[in-house]
């Protein structure tokens, strides 16, 4: 009896690895992203891009597509742990991650080791240039994006910048120091990094007060640290203008910050509102819990993945060169079109400001109009 | 100053949750490492009772802190005793508070999610009051406040009354209480319930200044522990003041040495202290043998 079970065993496990994707009638699509903690609305949002996107289109080359979601808690080991499942266990060659910047730095050894396709909507690290040849993003580089923020800093004399200690924000603290100090010689009174774990702020933004800064930079990478710090920075009374990156609007801000995000100044990526198509998306999304740009990104992420296995099928070899290869196009977040490094660098940030809407009483973010 | 009434200030929180832990501790002499985790659930409590049912910060906080209690009553009936009774060690005991602690961990994550949630007195952010050019926030001073309480009943609690006398003696020789005829194992009890009711209020007095999420548990256990040992494992008083102490030099080692040297700052005075002067700043008095 044992000898039969043996064979019968290896044959149920060869049966169980799935075969050749290529000859299966489902195309499968991995996500990466934070679905749970302080980083969960992006994950929220990210994902609900790519729903509306495979709703709109259920199948590509006729075959129904089966999307792979995987929380990673905007945290690169957990990322890379959800990589190594969704191209071991689940066969994917395309994957929509990270969103966290994180995230995307540390699934991309794993996919590159195998060469599948890594396409994130919204990781901004420079870092992520570097990644590997599978390595897309949809979203500008911080070198770019940075750059803006360090602008507007300059209209002000005294600069304070507050940094988490994560791979996002530090290297944009970088981006944005190398601008100010090398290109304008200009040197912060206060640049503090906290770790990820401070959510206790007073003593630093105590610091900021003692040295007089009239802006403050806050480089934290979820809304909920931006919104205690904001909180803390009323409570003792700070009057410098601060200033966000693109992570910091969202639910989990405002619940934080209340009142005090009224006035605050954010730099992002944003959205063409008087396009038709993005009206029409914000209206079909309903609630947003983080920028709208990051649902926009990765609705544009899902449509130029579906586009490129179309055209030349499921195959990830010819998926990257598609990529490459792709002619300018128009996105619902804006032109894409990769580099040699598979960046999409074609927008540069844009200040928005918190404002209280007058029919809900909420703060909201609008993009700022400044007088010539 | 104005570092040192802010170090003050989160040091009485902490002071508050290095108390109901030596408090345990002196009663049933073993690390609860779930302590922390039992208080941030009666801190979850109050944020589900005032954003559901629109109750106010003090009562929800008071409301929570029963949850914590009997959720702390339950792991000493169901988990600690019957291992202490067992003949369990203090080491097998502190692993199974650590498993309890994550269990309790995930629990709350999915109850409550991942995210970290906001909690406040008011719905503004009002700006602080100044005091002698000294700015304390509202926040600072509730919490200032409810620990200052808080303190003076435990004192009065455990010197004026029988209940509180027999705590102490406890504390000091379990085995000449026994003999004595007090009721050991109820006097443990009340002392669960106590610790933990205290642990409760200063995670959820903490949670105004940095919300509340499920990894606090770990966090605050480790600032009770801290507390507890640099003022000498078992004293109420040493507690105390180790909770200040390492409120005031976290706040001083941010300033002066930066954000990210916080944590190091913290090991580092306990480091100190486990080096120069191991029971602590109050050790407790024991009676000893005279041969």
């Amino acid at each position: 009896m044992k000898k039969f079970l043996l064979p019968l065993l290896v044959l149920s496990l060869a049966a169980c690895s799935g075969g050749e994707q290529g000859e299966s009638d489902v195309i499968k699509i991995g996500y990466i992203g934070p679905m749970t903690g302080d980083a969960g609305s992006y994950g929220h949002d990210t994902k609900k891009g790519i729903d509306l996107y495979f709703q709109e289109h259920p199948t590509i080359q006729g075959k129904k597509v089966e999307l792979i979601y995987e929380d990673a808690i905007c945290n690169s080991q957990s990322a890379a742990s959800a990589a190594t499942k969704l191209v071991n266990i689940d066969q994917v060659k395309v994957i929509i991650g990270g969103q966290c910047s994180s995230e995307t730095l540390g699934a991309a050894p794993v996919t590159e080791q195998h060469k599948v396709i890594l396409i994130s909507p919204v990781s901004s690290s420079p870092e992520v240039r570097d990644a590997g040849d599978y390595v897309f993003r949809m979203y500008p580089s911080d070198a770019i994006v940075g750059q803006t923020l360090a602008e507007e800093a300059l209209k002000y004399e005294r600069i304070a910048i507050i940094t988490e200690s994560t791979d996002y924000a530090e290297a944009y603290h970088d981006s944005v120091l190398h601008y100010l100090v090398q290109a304008q010689e200009v040197t912060p009174v206060v640049d503090e990094i906290v770790q990820p774990n401070t959510a206790d702020f007073k003593t630093i933004l105590q610091k900021v007060q003692n040295a007089k800064a009239d802006v403050l930079l806050s480089i934290m990478q979820t809304p909920v640290k931006s919104g205690i710090l904001v909180k803390q920075a009323a409570e003792l009374g700070i009057t410098a203008q601060i200033y966000g990156t693109d992570t910091l609007a969202g639910d989990d801000f405002e619940q934080h910050a209340k009142n005090a995000a009224k006035g605050v100044k954010m730099v992002i990526v944003a959205e063409d509102d008087s396009r038709a198509e993005v009206k029409e998306f914000k209206k079909v999304f309903g609630n947003f819990q983080a920028p709208v740009i990051f649902s926009l990104k990765s609705y544009d992420a899902a449509h130029v993945l579906a586009d490129a296995i179309e055209a030349v099928g499921y195959d990830s070899d010819a998926i990257k060169q598609w990529l490459y290869d792709m002619p300018g196009r128009e996105g619902l977040g804006g032109p894409i079109e990769f580099d040699e490094y598979g960046e999409n660098n074609s927008q540069a940030g844009s200040v928005k400001v918190g404002v209280e809407d007058p029919a809900t009483g909420r703060i909201v973010f609008e993009l700022l109009r400044e007088e010539p | 100053m104005q570092i040192i009434l802010n170090g003050l200030i989160v040091g009485s929180a902490y002071a508050l949750m290095g108390i109901g832990f030596s408090l345990i501790y002196s009663t049933v002499r073993y690390f609860n490492l779930a302590y922390g985790m039992v208080a941030v659930i009666g801190a979850y409590v109050a944020y589900t009772l005032m954003n559901s049912w629109s109750l106010n910060y003090v009562i929800a906080m008071l409301a929570g802190a029963l949850v914590a209690v009997l959720i702390g009553m339950l792991s000493s009936s169901i988990l600690f005793k019957p291992m202490v009774r067992r003949g369990g060690s203090s080491l097998v005991i502190l692993v199974a508070s650590f498993g309890l602690l994550i269990i309790l961990q995930n629990i709350s994550a999915l109850i409550w999610q991942n995210t970290t949630r906001a909690l406040s007195i008011s719905d503004r952010i009002l700006p602080g009051y100044n005091l002698f050019g000294l700015i304390i926030t509202p926040n600072q001073l509730m919490i200032g406040a409810v620990a200052l309480l808080m303190m003076l009943i435990l004192e009065l609690f455990l010197k004026k009354t029988r209940y509180g006398m027999a705590i102490r003696a406890i504390g000091d020789n379990q085995e000449l209480t026994k003999v004595l005829g007090l009721k050991t194992e109820q006097i443990i009890l009340a002392v669960y319930v106590i610790g933990t009711f205290i642990s409760a209020i200063s995670a959820t007095l903490i949670a105004l200044e940095i919300g509340i999420r499920p990894t606090h548990g770990v966090t605050l256990v480790i600032k009770a522990i801290i507390a507890a040992i640099i003022g000498g494992l078992g004293s109420i008083r040493g507690a105390l003041l180790g909770g200040l102490l390492l409120g005031v030099a976290e706040n001083l080692g941010i300033y002066f040495l930066g954000g990210q040297w916080q944590d190091t700052v913290a090991f580092t005075l306990l480091a100190v202290f486990l080096l120069v002067r191991p029971e602590g700043l109050f050790a407790k008095k024991r009676l000893v043998s005279v041969n």
